[in-house]
């Protein structure tokens, strides 16, 4: 559990983070969104005390940083940045294994760990272990970059704008992933980004910063529906509302008892794409397959509309 | 009918090689000038002799086949692996025709003649070193292939040293007259050379990383440094024997330890302060080169400052502080050819004696491996920079 | 933590300075005839017993004072006209007596520096005018007063000289107007550098008509090169007698040195000299080769 109180950095006279304070329960994917120069990365880079605070302090589990070694704090927290700054001149095993290396393990632990995380990466070992980053694709070095960051079993990982390097499609791809992996470790991320679509995929809350404030900090569905400030509002995006707070649920809470025509969709779909298909398609309604694959009912194009719209 | 339009004539549509044409003007002028040069004894003028003259007749026509077909081959367009072939061929016949040259022109028993090479014999050496050199750049032999290639070449003129197929040539002649003074002024020249490069390695490189820390010290280093390399190295070697004799006399323990005004210490101590602008400048420029993005994520995953010097910034920055050790140990083997003047030894002994006895073989018995060595030096350090670097994108 | 080294330091220099007390650092300058004199001297010791280290032609002249006065060499072998530089006295015409001028630097040096002058030889390597052998044979000149006389009765010389000998009061001159002659500027070519090889180069081959040359008393190419030098027989120039110089701590550790360069330095006289230094400089053979033949013809050395 990380707890952020009233943290500010000072340059001069211009105030990069004015009194930040939050708490981030473990276990949870927490996402710092904002525009450039909202003091976003300046706010992470003070967790690990890569820019040492002005004023505040941050608590990890209890222990406050500023008291800790700054090396050993950093060993203990994971970091992947965007252009990923893997070692050009070591291999991927090496790449990975560098904070295992740094905290003493032996030689065996570490040999497995690199075989485990880039198999959860899906990177074959035979193949990849010993390549050099400049033999991989953008998609694969940011793997390796956030496999690098898990090496050593953090429970906190930081990562400033992981994805903003990636063409689209592998994008999307990374951040399933990357959802997939932080449920199966438990591992606390916070991660930031300037892109409110990322925020609102990955996040289970979302902190919006403008000029170095902290505007809100809610779950995904809370900001969308009641913005703290205009410019919460503006960030979201009056287009894309609507399709974003469809994104957020699934199928499996939109369906009702009935029949429909046409081609299924499945029960842990969620409900932008469903309206896009409904749409695409020209029906009103589409069935609905459980995980065994049989119907287990309808959506329809009226019920998605209703759950589109502010609440009433 | 068919050449009634003549078609435009370019060096490439004959089929011609560019650079042959011009090796092949070259061989072409090296064999229309003298070969060799004959002096009655070491102080008179000598007498220039072609080819024909220089050379039995047996040897002669080989020379004159040797001449004909390099320039054919180098000529024409024929793959870079027949001109390496001919360009080593011809090197080969040249070192043993001028061998052949200096026992012809020599008569038997005379001491006091001298035979050395002529504007000829460096015309046709120049011009087969063209073809050599360009079609080791055609063929972009690597690194390794590369060093592998002198250490060849070294072995073949230690070779044809030993076999004694040049010991008629003048230069030879001064060598057998001081051969172990010459091994004792090789020896000074080398421990002047690569120790200070030692020493400038020792110090420029902790000075570097310090300069590419702190900001600050960063110019005024650099300014002062700079200042150094601007003094010409006669007057800095010479500067310095004051204060190295005042230290000599009055520091205990310092004339016992080899520093004194005059000799070796003086022209070490100047080596080095020249050392030190390529070896610093070169490690911060390095250092500089490192992506911040690299340097940010090993300062995120905790390494302290020294192990994010020794095992990321320095590694990453190696090709270019190798090739900083390159310039200065080309420069010193060249500088310490000064350490003469002021008596610190080296092969500058002998091009300074050589000058004072209008010598010129002697000139050359200092001159020559001064070269060949910054030469050797420069491949096998060129080849390691880019060894270091393959590793990298 | 400092003491134990610093004493293991001055251990070590003590040992260096004892070991190197009982050799004798035999030096010389860098010309051939300093490289023939230094090895006259190395083998001579040698045989007779004293340990030598050998830096011969360590470097000019300036380079070479400096090392004998910081202790760093014992012994090389300087010339008596030299004295007048390093002590000042340029103009005192004591260096045109032989045996004065050595006299003179004897004492100059020992009281200033502690420098012991040995026995000089008697050849007297400065500057002087040579001749082709066939013109001074047929107009008879031995001298450069016959020489003046010559040249005053319209006799035909072309001098090949340096621009400093050409220039230089105390050099051409001086001899013109001690020997009552004058060279015009057509019977004159000058050579930028002081180098004697290419002016008796010049003479030797007739170059542009030349068929006299500046030279170096001792000069090894003079003969081989049919030329003859003419005698100085007013002493206009100050006399340059090569002489062992060695410093009197080393000569006290060793005082045979004296007795045993005493004859072969008066063995050396102009014409050994200029022989010996042919072979080096014309011959092209080792100096210590022809320092080794010198001593053994003369028996200094079995």
């Amino acid at each position: 559990m990380i707890a952020i109180e009233g943290l500010r950095k000072v340059y001069g006279v211009d105030v990069a983070v004015d009194e930040v304070s939050m708490i981030v329960e473990a276990g949870a994917l927490t996402v710092i969104v904002g525009a450039s120069g909202s003091g976003k990365s300046t706010l992470v880079r003070m967790i690990n005390r890569l820019v040492e605070p002005t004023s505040g302090r941050v608590w990890i589990d209890g222990a406050d940083t500023a008291e800790l070694p700054v090396h050993e704090l950093r060993r203990r927290i994971g970091y992947a940045i965007q252009s990923h700054g893997l070692f050009p001149h070591r291999t991927v095993a090496q790449n990975i294994a560098t904070v295992p290396t740094l905290l003493g393990w032996d030689r065996r632990r570490i040999d497995a760990r690199v075989g485990e995380l880039l198999h959860l990466f899906q990177l074959d070992p035979a193949i990849f272990a010993r390549r050099h980053p400049h033999e991989l694709s953008g998609g694969q070095q940011q793997r390796v970059g956030v496999a690098r960051a898990l090496a050593a079993e953090p429970k906190l990982l930081l990562m400033d704008e992981p994805f903003g390097a990636l063409d689209p499609l592998v994008r999307a791809k990374a951040q399933d992933d990357l959802k997939a992996i932080q449920r199966q470790l438990s591992t606390t991320i916070i991660l930031v980004t300037h892109d409110m679509e990322e925020a609102i995929r990955l996040g289970d809350r979302i902190a919006v910063m403008d000029r170095g404030k902290l505007l809100q900090y809610a779950p995904p569905a809370e900001i969308l529906v009641h913005p703290a400030t205009p410019f919460v509002a503006a960030l979201i995006g009056v287009g894309d509302r609507p399709f974003r707070l469809l994104s957020l649920e699934t199928v499996a809470q939109a369906v009702e008892p009935g029949e429909a025509e046409g081609a299924v969709v499945a029960a842990d779909a969620d409900l932008r794409g469903v309206l896009a298909e409904l749409l695409w398609s020209r029906r009103a309604a589409a069935p609905v397959a459980g995980g065994d694959g049989r119907v287990i009912g309808r959506v329809t194009l009226a019920r998605l509309i209703d759950r589109a719209g502010t609440p009433t | 009918m068919a050449a009634f339009v003549a078609p435009p004539v370019g060096i490439a549509r004959l089929g011609l090689d560019k650079l042959g044409v011009v090796v092949a003007a070259l061989l072409a002028v090296g064999a229309a000038s003298p070969f060799a040069v004959f002096r009655a004894n070491r102080i008179v003028a000598g007498e220039a002799k072609f080819f024909f003259a220089a050379l039995p007749a047996l040897a002669a026509a080989l020379f004159a086949l040797a001449v004909l077909g390099a320039a054919a081959i180098s000529l024409f367009r024929t793959s870079a692996r027949t001109r390496l072939a001919t360009a080593i061929v011809f090197a080969v016949a040249l070192a043993g025709l001028i061998g052949v040259a200096a026992d012809h022109l020599t008569p038997t028993g005379d001491r006091y003649a001298r035979v050395a090479p002529a504007a000829g014999f460096w015309a046709l050496t120049f011009a087969g070193s063209i073809l050599f050199a360009d079609s080791v750049v055609r063929l972009k032999l690597g690194p390794l292939a590369r060093v592998l290639a002198l250490a060849l070449g070294a072995a073949a003129f230690a070779l044809a040293l030993w076999s004694g197929l040049w010991n008629e040539l003048s230069i030879l002649k001064e060598y057998a007259t001081r051969a172990d003074v010459f091994w004792r002024e090789a020896g000074a020249h080398l421990v002047l050379a690569v120790g200070s490069l030692a020493a400038a390695v020792v110090v420029g490189l902790p000075l570097g990383v310090l300069m590419e820390r702190r900001r600050g010290l960063r110019a005024p280093a650099l300014n002062t440094l700079n200042a150094i390399q601007t003094i010409p190295s006669i007057a800095l070697f010479g500067m310095l024997i004051g204060p190295l004799g005042w230290v000599s006399n009055h520091v205990p323990g310092a004339a016992a330890l080899g520093v004194h005004g005059i000799g070796a210490a003086p022209a070490f101590l100047a080596l080095f302060l020249y050392s030190l602008l390529p070896m610093a400048a070169n490690t911060v420029v390095g250092l500089d080169n490192v992506p911040r993005d690299v340097v940010d994520a090993a300062r995120g995953m905790g390494m302290t400052s020294r192990q994010q010097l020794f095992s990321v910034e320095l590694p990453l920055a190696l090709p270019v502080i190798l090739t900083g050790v390159r310039i200065v140990l080309v420069q010193n083997i060249g500088l310490a050819t000064i350490a003469a003047l002021i008596g610190g030894g080296g092969f500058g002994v002998f091009v300074f004696a050589g000058l004072g006895q209008t010598a010129p073989d002697l000139i050359l018995l200092g001159a020559l491996p001064t070269v060949l060595l910054a030469f050797a030096a420069a491949i096998v350090l060129d080849a390691t920079v880019e060894f270091v670097s393959g590793a990298r994108p | 933590m400092r003491l134990p080294v610093l004493f293991a330091a001055a251990l070590l220099a003590a040992t260096v300075a004892t070991a190197a007390s009982a050799k004798v650092v035999v030096s010389s300058k860098i010309d051939t005839e300093g490289g023939v004199l230094g090895n006259v001297i190395a083998l001579a010791l040698k045989a007779n017993g004293v340990e030598v280290e050998d830096r011969i032609q360590l470097g000019g002249t300036p380079v070479v004072r400096k090392a004998i006065a910081a202790g760093e060499i014992d012994i090389y072998p300087e010339y008596t006209g030299n004295a007048a530089y390093f002590f000042n006295k340029a103009d005192d015409p004591i260096w045109k007596d032989g045996a004065k001028g050595y006299e003179e630097a004897k004492k100059l040096d020992y009281d200033a520096n502690k420098i012991v002058w040995l026995t000089p030889s008697p050849a007297n390597n400065t500057w002087a005018i040579a001749l082709r052998k066939e013109v001074a044979a047929s107009a008879k000149l031995a001298t450069l007063s016959d020489f003046g006389k010559w040249i005053s009765g319209g006799g035909n010389a072309k001098l090949a000289a340096s621009a400093e000998f050409v220039n230089s009061p105390a050099a051409l001159p001086a001899f013109q107007t001690a020997y009552g002659f004058k060279l015009s500027p057509d019977q004159l070519i000058v050579l930028s550098g002081g180098d004697t090889a290419a002016t008796i180069k010049a003479a030797a081959e007739q170059t542009n008509g030349a068929n006299a040359a500046m030279v170096y008393g001792t000069d090894g190419a003079i003969q081989p090169s049919g030329l003859v030098v003419l005698d100085d027989d007013k002493g206009v120039q100050p006399v340059y007698r090569p002489t062992p110089i060695i410093r009197e701590a080393a000569l006290q550790a060793n005082p045979k040195i004296a007795d045993i360069l005493k004859p072969i330095f008066a063995a050396l006289d102009l014409a050994t000299l200029q022989g010996l230094n042919a072979r080096v400089q014309v011959g092209g053979e080792p100096a210590k080769a022809v320092a080794e033949d010198f001593l053994k013809s003369k028996g200094f050395l079995k």
